[in-house]
């Protein structure tokens, strides 16, 4: 989607269009899906959180002001849903978290199964900018300056977060793999 | 490993959109600006009956009666009744200007 037409539909959308409103949900929502997914661990939350931040969006989008993109603004809402979750409920999230990776590694050939669980257990022991940093750079759907912008931190930090999380996670793999 | 094989093992993006997805988005955030809704009136309605009971209350404070007063209620519930009236007879679903703000898509 171009930026003209995403200009029209956030228009209309401000109008109380719900139509334009969807579209605009199927352009983004798989970025923010996977980013979510990549920060949680569990694509259930993460669809949870994801339908949160969309529905958030819609209440509010007479505050976006262009100045960054839709996506970078509905991923910021998201982080900060995440954030707050996280915050209010860590005993229930880590017990379900356990739970769903076992339920999530079961159809899988073992050694990626077991690269997976270490990637997540590596993910938990992150602070949470470096995590989410991370989670948005990884898969090459966001720049530094973008995720910057959703975690409204310098450059120069999320752009350390990323090299340094990256190593760690290598390091980790490679541990898994030796093992 | 490369980075986008790390992030797919983080979690993996989804394919296409997911329509369902935007359904359950959708219903949340109707869901969301009923309760918001909701709220305001519930709100509205509590500071309406807070003023109805202040007012009273002051007046009794200040020493009016409902003999003194009498005229002065008199005077309020006329005007509320033809507030009332008119806001029927603009918006009600008789209105003669229902038809003229349905072409227009005009709200009051």
């Amino acid at each position: 989607m171009d930026a003209a037409e995403e200009a029209r539909l956030i228009g209309l959308a401000r109008g109380g269009d719900f139509r334009a409103f969807g579209r605009l949900v199927d352009a983004h929502q798989p970025a923010v899906r996977a980013f979510l997914r990549r920060l949680t661990g569990n694509p259930a939350d993460a669809d949870d959180l994801a339908q949160e931040a969309f529905a958030r969006t819609w209440a509010v989008l007479n505050r976006f002001d262009g100045a960054s993109t839709l996506r970078t603004f509905i991923c910021g809402v998201a982080f900060q849903y995440w954030r707050r979750e996280r915050r209010s409920s860590s005993r229930r999230r880590a017990r379900d978290a356990a739970y769903a990776e076992l339920a999530d590694t079961e159809s899988e050939p073992h050694a990626r199964a077991a690269q997976r669980l270490a990637l997540r257990q590596a993910m938990e022991q992150l602070p949470e900018d470096q995590r989410a940093a991370l989670a948005l750079c990884l898969g090459q759907d966001f720049t530094h300056q973008e995720a910057a912008e959703i975690l409204k931190l310098p450059l120069g930090t999320v752009k350390s977060h990323v090299t340094r999380g990256r190593a760690r996670l290598q390091h980790i793999l490679s541990a898994e793999s030796a093992a | 490993m490369t980075d986008e094989e790390l992030a797919d093992l983080l979690g993996e993006k989804p394919a296409t959109p997911d329509p369902a997805f935007r359904f359950d988005v959708l219903a949340r955030a109707a869901q969301h600006a009923q309760r918001r809704a909701a709220h305001i009136r519930a709100l509205n309605i509590m500071l309406i009956s807070c003023t109805v009971g202040a007012f009273f209350a002051l007046g009794q404070g200040l020493g009016f009666r409902i003999e003194t007063a009498e005229p002065l209620i008199y005077a309020v519930a006329a005007i509320g009744c033809a507030w009332l009236l008119a806001q029927e007879t603009i918006k009600g679903r008789r209105s003669p200007f229902v038809r003229a703000f349905a072409h227009l898509r005009f709200r009051l």
